[in-house]
């Protein structure tokens, strides 16, 4: 039985404890370095919301919990860094009833750091069922009687940063932050239709699948999970910040090389196996 | 004729209050209970069918709205696209409704450990414990009582955000064992999956772009580094391998939707008898 | 004792996440009682919290404030329609919560041709790519050449309306499953990467935000005690598991 056999054997638990530690040596020095390569689809959500003009409304809709908080929590807060940088005002629209609770808490931690102001600078429309084919449109045709009021009840009329917001046309860009298939409802009742930028910030999950949209200029921007938000951060000025979003891009480089080399050891092992039964049964065949 | 019903409309539609609000809920929920009354006595053989009719003017009045796009010469306005605003209003409320259906299942299954102080009855009863706290003080929150939004905070943030996002982790591992024991090259095509896979994984991480940083940065070797082969498999074959899978999709969706508009849908919800 | 809770409640919140998140990643050594027990905490407070955010932020605000509030009385037959769900516990009168899910499934159906309008039309055009021309380099021509051929080779996989006999369907299918595997390959490189996310994200936590709270209560005795008696505990239940049960060996013997 050669090492490679023998490998074959080692407890699963053995491996949990190994990835553990492959990632906490990054996590525990944090280094601030972003990505230094920025994708295509990265610099063009970064261009199109700065040429977002400052009397439209952009909208952040919120459709991740807790469940992908890692992957989404810093795509929220870049994108909601920009648009405070630039003085643009946005309103959050949650469609996950937790994701509610986590995107405000972004967006006041925020708020104060960069001393802006609710309901002037942005505002937070808390948790909407998600039915967007009438939603959408009816959002689209009027906002106020669709969306009504804020998280705490207070009218849209009593809130500077969307009291003027009537149609579609008040509006300057989607920024669609999501684990899940939501993209082409966005692209069917809203973006597509009224002709309005759309920025998606997926899970890296599903990233890979929104390209053919990306080709057709259907998106106008994308952040691949949590990387797409780390070169974003480079991109709007936060290049030595030790942020999440940098920590994690370190931690995933050591798990990346930790599993191919997983890969390449399992099936160097199966080889091994295999070539020793067939040895076993052949008799030197 | 037309003028008295209008009449009749606007009245109905008043805002009431005090004892004539009481009375009209009343009145529309007990004319609602008729209406219900009047389903329950409808016999088997027209049920289908009104479930085939309903289910057609919902799907109806979309597909109207985008293919015949009538527009009013008068108002310049397009009236089934105006009112999509109050359908979307009816549609959130009605639906909301349908909040307690999943609760209702776990509350039985529970409630009877709990009743029975069957096996881990505790952990029917701290189900219930939390189910109630987390409800309870979030709607003391709101009324800004003394304390409860840091025990709100306890709840959600230590607990449940916690939770649910290390559940999700979970899957991580699972990642991890798999790809130690089950991410065999045993054909051709699963080493071109495992080679396409190895590459993205490491042209979208820091360290890729490290690993080739000696190639120049321009010029025809440069498109050798790490993170251009895995942007240009991103954006050129994966790009196209997507889109045709989108083309399948779509014919596969459109004749779907038909199917469920049109009832000809088949399964366990569409063929039970009625 | 609400003030304190109110005082001390961001450390008393990370202490609760960090309990939480071993007791989830406890079934990954194996099955257990404490991994149960916070899975129901999970879902209390998941449907819990569902009941109040629905209530709080939807029907509280759109339904019960117009009707109880301004007036609009006519909001009580959204509750009639909207009790027809639960008709689907009714054995005799199930088919009356069809109606209503009828009209659910009906609206979200009808959306099916601006949905295939407004997602493929555009990128069908965007499938009609110039091979040469517009100032284009022989890489970009080369890129577009790759583009067809993927998509032609796919699409054929996919095309079920005849057999795959004739040879030259027979292989450009087979070049389009080579194709699909990069695909998915893709795919599985970046889900790869999402799920060690979520995984490094709880890591994240427990090392930088945990990670401070422990050592502001490791200068406790107290904290110190309990820390060496749960060692102790994880210690003698680690023994008691590696044994093998009496039961077991007499039926071997």
């Amino acid at each position: 039985m050669n090492i490679f056999t023998r490998l074959q054997t080692i407890d699963r638990r053995v491996l949990y404890l190994l990835i553990a530690l492959v990632i906490t040596v990054p996590l525990l020095v944090r280094p601030g370095r972003h990505p230094r390569v920025k994708f295509n689809e990265v610099r063009n959500a970064y261009k199109t919301i700065s040429n977002v003009p400052k009397d439209k409304l952009v909208i952040i809709s919120i459709t991740w919990g807790p469940g992908t908080t890692a992957e989404n929590g810093p795509q929220t807060e870049v994108m909601m860094r920009h648009l405070f940088q630039r003085g643009v005002k946005f309103a959050v629209v949650s469609w996950d009833q937790a994701g509610n609770e986590l995107s405000y808490e972004i967006g006041k931690k925020l708020e104060k750091e960069m001393g802006k102001k609710y309901g002037v600078d942005w505002v937070h429309l808390g948790y909407r069922v998600y039915y967007p084919q009438v939603v959408f449109r009816g959002m689209a045709q009027n906002f106020q009687k669709v969306m009504e009021y804020d998280k705490f009840h207070t009218p849209l009329s009593k809130l500077p940063a969307v009291s003027g917001v009537k149609t579609s046309k008040d509006i300057g860009a989607v920024i669609e932050i999501t684990p899940s298939g939501t993209l082409e409802l966005w692209i069917a009742y809203f973006n597509g239709p009224y002709r309005i930028p759309l920025i998606y910030c997926p899970t890296a999950v599903m990233a890979a699948e929104a390209y053919p949209y990306i080709d057709s200029g259907q998106i106008n921007g994308m952040l691949n999970g949590v990387i797409g938000a780390a070169q974003y951060e480079a991109l709007i000025g936060m290049q030595n910040a030790k942020t999440d979003a940098a920590a994690t891009s370190w931690a995933l480089s050591a798990a990346h090389i930790f599993i191919i080399l997983l890969i390449v050891v399992g099936n160097l092992g199966y080889l091994a196996t295999k070539r020793a039964a067939r040895g076993g049964n052949g008799g030197g065949r | 004729m037309g003028q008295s019903l209008h009449h009749i409309w606007t009245w109905l539609a008043m805002p009431r209050h005090g004892l004539a609000l009481a009375v009209f809920i009343i009145g529309a929920l007990g004319i609602g209970a008729l209406f219900l009354g009047i389903l329950c006595s409808v016999p088997a053989r027209f049920r289908k069918g009104i479930v085939m009719a309903v289910t057609f003017i919902g799907g109806l009045y979309l597909s109207l709205e985008f293919l015949v796009p009538y527009k009013n010469v008068h108002t310049g306005k397009y009236p089934l696209t105006e009112v999509m605003p109050t359908v979307a209003n009816l549609e959130i409320v009605i639906g909301c409704f349908a909040l307690l259906l999943g609760i209702w299942n776990l509350f039985q299954i529970h409630g009877k450990t709990l009743m029975k102080f069957g096996k881990d009855w505790y952990n029917s009863a701290i189900f219930f414990l939390t189910f109630f706290s987390i409800a309870i003080l979030g709607f003391l929150r709101d009324k800004g009582v003394h304390g409860t939004p840091e025990m709100f905070s306890i709840l959600f943030s230590g607990f449940l955000l916690s939770l649910q996002s290390t559940t999700f982790s979970l899957i991580a591992f699972y990642i991890v064992s798999a790809a130690y024991r089950a991410f065999r090259i045993r054909s051709a095509e699963a080493g071109f999956m495992m080679v396409a896979a190895t590459i993205i994984m490491l042209a979208l991480v820091p360290v890729g772009a490290l690993l080739t940083a000696w190639l120049p940065e321009t010029g025809f070797l440069s498109a050798f580094r790490l993170e251009r082969i895995g942007y240009w498999i991103l954006t050129s074959p994966n790009m196209a391998a997507q889109r045709a899978i989108a083309f399948g999709v779509a014919v596969g969706a459109l004749a779907t939707g038909l199917r469920i508009w049109l009832s000809l849908e088949r399964g366990s919800f569409f063929d039970r008898q009625l | 004792m609400v003030t304190w809770i109110a005082k001390n409640a961001p450390a008393i919140t990370i202490w609760c996440a960090a309990l939480s998140t071993f007791a989830i990643y406890s079934v990954l050594y194996a099955e257990n009682r404490f991994y149960r027990f916070f899975e129901h905490i999970f879902i209390g407070l998941a449907t819990g919290y569902g009941v109040y955010a629905t209530w709080a932020q939807i029907l509280g605000p759109k339904w019960w404030d117009p009707m109880v509030k301004q007036g609009q009385w006519y909001w009580a037959f959204a509750a009639v329609v909207g009790s027809m769900f639960y008709f689907m516990y009714s054995r005799k009168h199930a088919w009356i919560s069809r109606v209503i899910f009828g009209l659910f499934m009906g609206l979200a159906a009808g959306g099916m041709f601006r949905e295939f309008y407004e997602l493929y039309f555009p990128q069908i055009g965007s499938s009609m790519k110039p091979i040469a021309g517009h100032g284009m380099s022989v890489w970009d021509s080369l890129n577009v050449v790759v583009f067809y051929v993927i998509l032609l080779a796919c699409m054929s996989y996919f095309f079920f309306s005849f057999d795959h006999k004739n040879a030259a369907t027979k292989k450009t299918a087979a070049a389009g499953r080579w194709f699909l595997m990069i695909g998915f390959g893709a795919i599985f490189g970046a889900t790869v990467m999402g799920r060690m996310t979520l995984f490094i994200g709880r890591f994240n936590f427990l090392i930088n935000d945990w990670g401070p709270q422990v050592k502001i209560a490791w200068a406790t005795l107290p904290f110190k005690i309990v820390i060496g008696l749960a060692v102790v505990w994880l210690i003698v239940a680690l023994i008691r598991r590696t044994k093998p049960p009496k039961a077991k060996i007499a039926i071997e013997e």
